[in-house]
Protein backbone atom coordinates (compact mmCIF):
# COMPACT_ATOMS: atom_id res chain seq x y z
CA UNK A 1 0.00 0.00 0.00
CA UNK A 2 1.06 3.79 -0.70
CA UNK A 3 1.80 6.18 1.61
CA UNK A 4 -0.22 9.31 1.68
CA UNK A 5 0.39 12.07 -0.62
CA UNK A 6 -1.11 15.27 -1.25
CA UNK A 7 0.44 16.75 -4.73
CA UNK A 8 -1.04 19.53 -5.90
CA UNK A 9 0.16 19.14 -9.29
CA UNK A 10 -1.75 16.68 -11.21
CA UNK A 11 0.38 14.38 -13.30
CA UNK A 12 -0.52 15.19 -16.87
CA UNK A 13 1.09 13.60 -19.94
CA UNK A 14 3.39 16.43 -20.63
CA UNK A 15 5.24 15.73 -17.58
CA UNK A 16 5.12 12.36 -17.47
CA UNK A 17 6.65 11.83 -20.98
CA UNK A 18 9.47 14.76 -20.70
CA UNK A 19 13.28 13.98 -19.73
CA UNK A 20 14.30 10.90 -19.61
CA UNK A 21 11.19 8.56 -19.76
CA UNK A 22 10.42 10.39 -23.22
CA UNK A 23 13.96 8.87 -23.79
CA UNK A 24 13.13 5.78 -22.45
CA UNK A 25 10.11 5.45 -24.33
CA UNK A 26 11.49 6.22 -27.74
CA UNK A 27 14.56 3.85 -27.28
CA UNK A 28 12.42 1.18 -26.57
CA UNK A 29 10.07 1.79 -29.50
CA UNK A 30 13.25 1.52 -31.95
CA UNK A 31 14.30 -1.54 -29.92
CA UNK A 32 10.71 -2.86 -30.76
CA UNK A 33 11.13 -1.65 -34.02
CA UNK A 34 12.80 -4.29 -35.89
CA UNK A 35 10.62 -7.52 -34.04
CA UNK A 36 7.86 -5.39 -35.71
CA UNK A 37 8.86 -5.24 -39.08
CA UNK A 38 10.12 -9.17 -39.03
CA UNK A 39 6.78 -9.72 -37.64
CA UNK A 40 5.15 -8.25 -40.44
CA UNK A 41 7.30 -9.58 -43.22
CA UNK A 42 6.24 -12.69 -41.58
CA UNK A 43 3.00 -12.50 -41.50
CA UNK A 44 3.02 -11.50 -45.12
CA UNK A 45 4.83 -14.68 -46.26
CA UNK A 46 2.53 -16.84 -44.43
CA UNK A 47 -0.93 -15.39 -46.23
CA UNK A 48 1.79 -15.72 -49.33
CA UNK A 49 2.22 -19.67 -48.56
CA UNK A 50 -1.48 -20.14 -47.50
CA UNK A 51 -2.73 -19.04 -50.28
CA UNK A 52 -0.60 -21.19 -52.56
CA UNK A 53 -1.14 -24.10 -50.54
CA UNK A 54 -4.90 -23.26 -51.24
CA UNK A 55 -4.34 -22.98 -55.28
CA UNK A 56 -2.43 -26.30 -55.14
CA UNK A 57 -5.53 -28.36 -53.33
CA UNK A 58 -7.16 -30.48 -55.79
CA UNK A 59 -10.23 -29.15 -56.64
CA UNK A 60 -13.24 -31.17 -55.31
CA UNK A 61 -16.08 -31.97 -57.85
CA UNK A 62 -19.63 -30.79 -57.41
CA UNK A 63 -21.65 -32.93 -58.05
CA UNK A 64 -25.08 -32.21 -59.27
CA UNK A 65 -28.19 -33.86 -56.79
CA UNK A 66 -29.45 -36.90 -58.96
CA UNK A 67 -33.36 -37.25 -59.24
CA UNK A 68 -35.81 -39.58 -57.40
CA UNK A 69 -36.07 -41.83 -60.56
CA UNK A 70 -32.11 -41.64 -60.92
CA UNK A 71 -31.41 -42.40 -57.25
CA UNK A 72 -33.91 -45.37 -57.25
CA UNK A 73 -31.41 -46.60 -60.70
CA UNK A 74 -28.25 -45.75 -58.10
CA UNK A 75 -29.42 -47.92 -55.66
CA UNK A 76 -30.09 -51.20 -57.92
CA UNK A 77 -27.00 -51.21 -59.24
CA UNK A 78 -25.30 -50.51 -56.16
CA UNK A 79 -27.32 -53.69 -54.75
CA UNK A 80 -26.58 -55.89 -57.95
CA UNK A 81 -22.54 -54.69 -57.71
CA UNK A 82 -22.81 -55.57 -53.98
CA UNK A 83 -24.68 -59.04 -55.15
CA UNK A 84 -21.80 -59.81 -57.68
CA UNK A 85 -18.95 -59.12 -55.43
CA UNK A 86 -20.80 -60.88 -52.65
CA UNK A 87 -21.11 -63.96 -55.44
CA UNK A 88 -17.24 -63.28 -56.15
CA UNK A 89 -16.00 -63.28 -52.29
CA UNK A 90 -17.88 -66.52 -52.03
CA UNK A 91 -15.78 -69.11 -50.58
CA UNK A 92 -16.96 -72.32 -52.52
CA UNK A 93 -13.65 -74.09 -52.45
CA UNK A 94 -13.40 -74.41 -48.65
CA UNK A 95 -17.83 -75.31 -48.39
CA UNK A 96 -17.32 -77.56 -51.26
CA UNK A 97 -14.22 -79.55 -49.28
CA UNK A 98 -16.51 -78.79 -46.13
CA UNK A 99 -19.88 -80.47 -47.20
CA UNK A 100 -17.64 -83.71 -48.59
CA UNK A 101 -19.20 -86.49 -45.79
CA UNK A 102 -16.67 -88.43 -44.53
CA UNK A 103 -15.77 -92.16 -45.78
CA UNK A 104 -17.95 -94.17 -43.14
CA UNK A 105 -20.81 -91.91 -44.48
CA UNK A 106 -21.94 -93.19 -47.77
CA UNK A 107 -23.78 -90.34 -48.62
CA UNK A 108 -23.52 -88.78 -52.78
CA UNK A 109 -23.63 -85.05 -53.17
CA UNK A 110 -26.17 -84.30 -55.90
CA UNK A 111 -25.96 -80.59 -55.71
CA UNK A 112 -25.29 -77.49 -53.88
CA UNK A 113 -27.29 -74.71 -54.03
CA UNK A 114 -25.01 -71.28 -53.23
CA UNK A 115 -27.66 -68.81 -54.39
CA UNK A 116 -29.83 -68.91 -51.64
CA UNK A 117 -31.06 -66.23 -49.84
CA UNK A 118 -29.93 -65.02 -47.00
CA UNK A 119 -30.95 -65.67 -43.25
CA UNK A 120 -32.51 -63.03 -41.16
CA UNK A 121 -29.61 -62.77 -39.42
CA UNK A 122 -27.56 -61.96 -41.88
CA UNK A 123 -25.82 -65.97 -42.18
CA UNK A 124 -25.91 -67.18 -45.71
CA UNK A 125 -27.55 -70.45 -46.64
CA UNK A 126 -26.30 -73.55 -48.38
CA UNK A 127 -29.01 -75.82 -49.49
CA UNK A 128 -27.47 -79.49 -49.98
CA UNK A 129 -28.98 -82.03 -52.44
CA UNK A 130 -27.79 -85.83 -51.66
CA UNK A 131 -28.41 -89.33 -51.78
CA UNK A 132 -27.82 -92.24 -48.96
CA UNK A 133 -28.52 -95.96 -49.32
CA UNK A 134 -30.36 -95.90 -45.56
CA UNK A 135 -31.96 -93.39 -43.58
CA UNK A 136 -28.93 -93.82 -40.92
CA UNK A 137 -26.59 -92.59 -43.28
CA UNK A 138 -28.71 -89.62 -43.87
CA UNK A 139 -29.22 -88.95 -39.99
CA UNK A 140 -25.19 -89.48 -39.93
CA UNK A 141 -24.34 -87.15 -42.65
CA UNK A 142 -26.86 -84.36 -41.23
CA UNK A 143 -24.88 -85.15 -37.88
CA UNK A 144 -21.26 -84.60 -39.56
CA UNK A 145 -22.79 -81.25 -41.04
CA UNK A 146 -23.94 -79.74 -37.89
CA UNK A 147 -20.19 -81.01 -36.10
CA UNK A 148 -18.92 -78.14 -38.70
CA UNK A 149 -17.49 -75.01 -37.41
CA UNK A 150 -18.74 -73.41 -40.65
CA UNK A 151 -22.17 -74.12 -40.05
CA UNK A 152 -24.05 -72.64 -37.34
CA UNK A 153 -27.19 -74.60 -38.01
CA UNK A 154 -28.11 -77.54 -40.39
CA UNK A 155 -31.69 -79.01 -40.48
CA UNK A 156 -33.68 -81.22 -42.72
CA UNK A 157 -35.88 -79.98 -45.51
CA UNK A 158 -36.91 -83.23 -47.43
CA UNK A 159 -36.47 -86.74 -48.07
CA UNK A 160 -38.18 -89.06 -50.28
CA UNK A 161 -37.73 -92.72 -51.11
CA UNK A 162 -36.61 -93.18 -54.78
CA UNK A 163 -38.43 -96.22 -55.56
CA UNK A 164 -37.24 -96.46 -59.10
CA UNK A 165 -33.77 -96.74 -58.03
CA UNK A 166 -32.58 -100.62 -57.65
CA UNK A 167 -31.98 -100.46 -53.95
CA UNK A 168 -34.73 -97.79 -53.03
CA UNK A 169 -31.90 -94.85 -52.12
CA UNK A 170 -33.50 -91.86 -50.04
CA UNK A 171 -32.84 -88.70 -51.50
CA UNK A 172 -33.04 -85.60 -49.21
CA UNK A 173 -32.15 -81.94 -49.29
CA UNK A 174 -30.56 -80.06 -46.22
CA UNK A 175 -30.35 -76.31 -45.36
CA UNK A 176 -27.42 -75.38 -43.84
CA UNK A 177 -26.53 -71.45 -42.10
CA UNK A 178 -22.70 -70.71 -42.87
CA UNK A 179 -20.66 -67.30 -41.96
CA UNK A 180 -17.41 -67.17 -42.80
CA UNK B 1 30.39 10.02 -8.46
CA UNK B 2 28.73 6.82 -9.42
CA UNK B 3 26.95 6.21 -12.38
CA UNK B 4 23.64 6.76 -10.88
CA UNK B 5 24.53 9.88 -9.68
CA UNK B 6 25.98 10.68 -13.04
CA UNK B 7 22.45 9.91 -15.21
CA UNK B 8 19.85 11.28 -12.84
CA UNK B 9 19.77 15.01 -12.03
CA UNK B 10 19.68 16.77 -9.25
CA UNK B 11 16.56 18.12 -7.69
CA UNK B 12 16.20 21.72 -5.34
CA UNK B 13 13.95 20.79 -2.76
CA UNK B 14 12.26 24.44 -0.98
CA UNK B 15 10.48 24.68 1.25
CA UNK B 16 8.13 27.65 2.05
CA UNK B 17 7.26 28.74 4.95
CA UNK B 18 5.73 32.26 6.07
CA UNK B 19 9.53 33.16 8.04
CA UNK B 20 11.69 31.58 6.12
CA UNK B 21 12.62 29.81 2.69
CA UNK B 22 14.62 26.34 3.11
CA UNK B 23 16.20 24.60 0.03
CA UNK B 24 18.42 21.53 -0.42
CA UNK B 25 19.46 19.72 -3.33
CA UNK B 26 18.68 16.03 -3.58
CA UNK B 27 20.48 13.64 -6.49
CA UNK B 28 19.13 10.58 -5.97
CA UNK B 29 17.32 10.71 -2.95
CA UNK B 30 20.21 11.78 -0.96
CA UNK B 31 20.65 15.37 0.07
CA UNK B 32 23.75 16.47 -1.02
CA UNK B 33 26.41 17.76 1.60
CA UNK B 34 26.98 21.22 2.06
CA UNK B 35 23.83 22.10 -0.19
CA UNK B 36 21.18 23.39 2.33
CA UNK B 37 20.60 26.97 2.97
CA UNK B 38 17.86 29.14 5.01
CA UNK B 39 16.51 32.66 3.40
CA UNK B 40 14.56 34.64 6.78
CA UNK B 41 11.57 35.91 5.52
CA UNK B 42 10.24 38.97 7.37
CA UNK B 43 6.80 38.81 7.39
CA UNK B 44 4.65 39.78 10.55
CA UNK B 45 1.71 39.09 8.96
CA UNK B 46 2.61 35.47 8.15
CA UNK B 47 0.96 35.91 4.46
CA UNK B 48 1.37 34.09 1.06
CA UNK B 49 1.82 36.98 -0.89
CA UNK B 50 5.33 38.15 1.30
CA UNK B 51 6.97 34.68 1.34
CA UNK B 52 5.99 34.23 -2.48
CA UNK B 53 7.92 37.55 -3.33
CA UNK B 54 11.15 36.20 -1.80
CA UNK B 55 10.87 33.09 -3.24
CA UNK B 56 10.63 34.68 -6.45
CA UNK B 57 13.61 37.08 -5.73
CA UNK B 58 15.37 34.24 -4.60
CA UNK B 59 15.13 32.42 -8.06
CA UNK B 60 15.88 35.67 -9.36
CA UNK B 61 18.68 35.89 -7.87
CA UNK B 62 20.22 32.12 -7.92
CA UNK B 63 22.19 31.83 -11.08
CA UNK B 64 22.86 28.10 -10.86
CA UNK B 65 21.50 25.52 -13.12
CA UNK B 66 18.31 25.54 -13.65
CA UNK B 67 17.49 22.44 -12.10
CA UNK B 68 13.42 21.28 -11.37
CA UNK B 69 11.74 21.67 -8.51
CA UNK B 70 10.01 20.17 -5.32
CA UNK B 71 8.38 22.81 -3.35
CA UNK B 72 6.26 21.59 -0.18
CA UNK B 73 4.02 24.67 1.86
CA UNK B 74 3.69 25.26 5.48
CA UNK B 75 0.84 24.34 7.20
CA UNK B 76 0.24 27.71 8.12
CA UNK B 77 -1.18 27.47 4.30
CA UNK B 78 -2.88 24.24 4.29
CA UNK B 79 -6.54 23.35 5.15
CA UNK B 80 -6.72 19.73 5.96
CA UNK B 81 -9.44 17.87 6.41
CA UNK B 82 -10.47 14.07 6.69
CA UNK B 83 -13.49 13.67 3.84
CA UNK B 84 -15.75 10.78 3.94
CA UNK B 85 -15.45 8.29 0.87
CA UNK B 86 -17.92 9.20 -2.10
CA UNK B 87 -18.20 7.72 -5.26
CA UNK B 88 -17.58 11.57 -6.83
CA UNK B 89 -13.67 11.32 -5.70
CA UNK B 90 -13.47 8.39 -8.32
CA UNK B 91 -13.92 11.22 -10.93
CA UNK B 92 -11.63 14.17 -11.05
CA UNK B 93 -14.10 16.74 -11.93
CA UNK B 94 -16.87 15.73 -9.23
CA UNK B 95 -14.10 15.09 -7.22
CA UNK B 96 -13.35 18.61 -7.07
CA UNK B 97 -16.55 19.54 -6.48
CA UNK B 98 -17.29 16.76 -3.81
CA UNK B 99 -14.02 18.38 -1.89
CA UNK B 100 -15.20 21.96 -2.25
CA UNK B 101 -18.37 21.25 -0.96
CA UNK B 102 -16.85 19.02 2.33
CA UNK B 103 -14.50 22.20 2.57
CA UNK B 104 -17.39 24.97 1.92
CA UNK B 105 -19.16 23.02 5.23
CA UNK B 106 -16.07 23.61 7.39
CA UNK B 107 -13.93 26.30 6.25
CA UNK B 108 -16.91 28.59 4.83
CA UNK B 109 -17.42 30.05 1.01
CA UNK B 110 -14.13 31.67 0.94
CA UNK B 111 -13.08 27.81 0.61
CA UNK B 112 -14.88 27.99 -3.14
CA UNK B 113 -11.39 29.67 -4.39
CA UNK B 114 -9.20 27.02 -3.13
CA UNK B 115 -7.20 24.79 -4.73
CA UNK B 116 -7.89 21.04 -2.85
CA UNK B 117 -6.41 17.78 -3.69
CA UNK B 118 -6.68 14.06 -1.90
CA UNK B 119 -5.32 11.68 -0.94
CA UNK B 120 -5.53 8.28 -3.08
CA UNK B 121 -7.10 6.33 -0.24
CA UNK B 122 -8.02 3.06 -0.98
CA UNK B 123 -11.80 2.31 -2.05
CA UNK B 124 -14.72 3.46 0.54
CA UNK B 125 -12.08 4.71 2.90
CA UNK B 126 -11.78 8.41 4.43
CA UNK B 127 -9.44 10.21 2.66
CA UNK B 128 -6.88 13.17 3.91
CA UNK B 129 -7.44 16.31 1.64
CA UNK B 130 -5.98 20.04 1.68
CA UNK B 131 -6.72 23.09 0.40
CA UNK B 132 -5.15 25.95 -0.21
CA UNK B 133 -5.61 29.03 -1.85
CA UNK B 134 -5.51 29.30 -6.03
CA UNK B 135 -3.78 31.81 -5.77
CA UNK B 136 -0.33 30.74 -4.45
CA UNK B 137 -0.92 27.64 -6.17
CA UNK B 138 -0.50 29.09 -9.23
CA UNK B 139 2.33 31.90 -8.04
CA UNK B 140 4.47 29.33 -6.74
CA UNK B 141 4.15 27.63 -10.60
CA UNK B 142 4.29 30.65 -12.34
CA UNK B 143 7.77 31.95 -10.23
CA UNK B 144 9.03 28.48 -11.31
CA UNK B 145 7.92 28.77 -14.80
CA UNK B 146 9.26 32.59 -15.08
CA UNK B 147 13.02 31.18 -14.43
CA UNK B 148 12.77 28.19 -16.61
CA UNK B 149 12.54 25.76 -14.24
CA UNK B 150 10.20 22.58 -13.96
CA UNK B 151 7.86 21.76 -11.14
CA UNK B 152 7.75 18.44 -9.91
CA UNK B 153 5.91 18.49 -7.01
CA UNK B 154 4.01 20.96 -4.74
CA UNK B 155 2.41 20.07 -1.93
CA UNK B 156 1.99 20.29 2.17
CA UNK B 157 4.59 19.53 4.50
CA UNK B 158 3.17 17.14 6.18
CA UNK B 159 3.32 14.55 3.36
CA UNK B 160 6.97 14.40 3.01
CA UNK B 161 7.27 14.74 6.54
CA UNK B 162 5.34 11.64 7.19
CA UNK B 163 6.85 9.46 4.48
CA UNK B 164 10.40 10.54 5.72
CA UNK B 165 9.09 8.71 9.44
CA UNK B 166 6.95 6.17 7.62
CA UNK B 167 9.72 3.38 7.15
CA UNK B 168 9.57 3.23 11.68
CA UNK B 169 5.48 2.92 11.92
CA UNK B 170 4.41 5.30 14.70
CA UNK B 171 1.22 5.25 15.21
CA UNK B 172 0.50 8.86 15.84
CA UNK B 173 3.23 11.74 15.13
CA UNK B 174 3.24 15.68 15.89
CA UNK B 175 4.30 17.99 13.35
CA UNK B 176 5.96 21.62 15.09
CA UNK B 177 6.26 24.50 12.64
CA UNK B 178 6.28 28.16 14.33
CA UNK B 179 3.15 29.03 14.79
CA UNK B 180 1.80 26.27 13.46
CA UNK B 181 1.46 22.60 15.40
CA UNK B 182 -0.56 19.20 13.91
CA UNK B 183 -1.04 16.02 15.35
CA UNK B 184 -2.03 13.17 13.25
CA UNK B 185 -2.71 9.13 13.28
CA UNK B 186 -1.60 6.76 10.87
CA UNK B 187 -2.60 3.00 9.54
CA UNK B 188 -1.64 1.09 6.69
CA UNK B 189 0.59 3.66 5.37
CA UNK B 190 -1.93 6.44 5.64
CA UNK B 191 -2.90 9.24 7.74
CA UNK B 192 -6.50 8.33 8.99
CA UNK B 193 -7.09 11.16 11.50
CA UNK B 194 -5.54 14.72 11.81
CA UNK B 195 -5.83 17.65 14.11
CA UNK B 196 -4.43 20.89 13.39
CA UNK B 197 -4.14 24.22 15.31
CA UNK B 198 -1.82 27.41 16.08
CA UNK B 199 0.70 27.75 18.69
CA UNK B 200 3.21 30.04 20.29
CA UNK B 201 6.54 30.12 20.79
CA UNK B 202 6.29 28.01 24.14
CA UNK B 203 4.46 25.23 21.98
CA UNK B 204 6.27 22.14 24.34
CA UNK B 205 2.76 22.75 26.70
CA UNK B 206 0.17 23.46 23.83
CA UNK B 207 0.93 20.45 21.97
CA UNK B 208 0.55 18.02 25.34
CA UNK B 209 -3.00 20.17 25.93
CA UNK B 210 -3.55 19.52 22.13
CA UNK B 211 -3.13 15.66 21.98
CA UNK B 212 -5.52 15.50 25.76
CA UNK B 213 -8.01 17.35 23.87
CA UNK B 214 -7.94 15.83 20.44
CA UNK B 215 -7.99 12.49 23.11
CA UNK B 216 -11.60 13.40 24.64
CA UNK B 217 -13.22 13.60 21.02
CA UNK B 218 -11.32 11.02 19.38
CA UNK B 219 -11.40 8.25 22.12
CA UNK B 220 -9.06 5.73 19.63
CA UNK B 221 -6.37 8.08 20.91
CA UNK B 222 -6.11 6.17 24.42
CA UNK B 223 -4.27 3.18 22.88
CA UNK B 224 -1.51 5.25 22.02
CA UNK B 225 1.39 5.27 23.84
CA UNK B 226 4.08 7.04 22.05
CA UNK B 227 4.07 10.00 19.18
CA UNK B 228 6.91 10.46 16.95
CA UNK B 229 7.35 14.19 17.38
CA UNK B 230 9.20 16.23 14.07
CA UNK B 231 10.15 19.68 14.86
CA UNK B 232 10.56 22.44 12.77
CA UNK B 233 9.96 25.31 14.36
CA UNK B 234 13.09 26.78 15.24
CA UNK B 235 12.51 26.80 18.84
CA UNK B 236 13.08 23.20 20.37
CA UNK B 237 11.56 22.91 23.51
CA UNK B 238 13.33 21.22 26.73
CA UNK B 239 10.81 19.87 28.85
CA UNK B 240 8.16 17.62 26.87
CA UNK B 241 5.88 15.22 27.95
CA UNK B 242 7.35 11.68 27.55
CA UNK B 243 4.54 10.47 25.50
CA UNK B 244 6.32 12.60 22.46
CA UNK B 245 9.78 11.17 21.36
CA UNK B 246 11.68 13.68 19.24
CA UNK B 247 13.28 13.01 15.66
CA UNK B 248 16.07 14.42 14.67
CA UNK B 249 15.30 16.74 11.49
CA UNK B 250 18.04 18.54 9.63
CA UNK B 251 15.51 20.82 8.28
CA UNK B 252 12.52 21.06 6.57
CA UNK B 253 13.90 20.53 2.98
CA UNK B 254 15.43 17.54 4.15
CA UNK B 255 12.15 15.48 4.44
CA UNK B 256 11.72 15.68 1.20
CA UNK B 257 13.24 12.35 0.80
CA UNK B 258 11.08 10.94 -2.21
CA UNK B 259 11.23 14.35 -3.92
CA UNK B 260 14.13 13.79 -6.29
CA UNK B 261 12.21 10.73 -7.25
CA UNK B 262 8.92 12.44 -8.38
Amino acid sequence: MGLSRLEFLAPGAVQTFKGWRLALCLASGLLLLPAAVYWLVQTQETRRLEAQLAQLQPARPVRAPLSASQQRERDLELKQVAAAVRQLNLPVTRLVRTVQPPRDVRVALLGLDLNAQQGQDGASVLKIAAEAETPQDMLNYLAFLNQQPMFSSVYLLKHEMNANAPEHAYRFQLEAQWRQ
Amino acid sequence: MSLIERVTRATLCLHLAPHGLHGALRRAGRPLPDSAFHLPIHNPDASWEVALASLRGWLEQDGGEKLPLAVSLASRWCAMLMVPWSSALLDRISAQRFLHSQFAAVYGDGARAWHLTADEAPYGKPRLACGIDAALLQGVQDAAAAHGRRCLSIEPIVGPAWRSIAAAKPAAFALVEAGRLLLATTGGGRITALHSQSCGAVWGDELDRAWLRWNLRASQLDAIEHVALLDLSGMPQEELPARFQPLPVAGAAHLMREAAWA
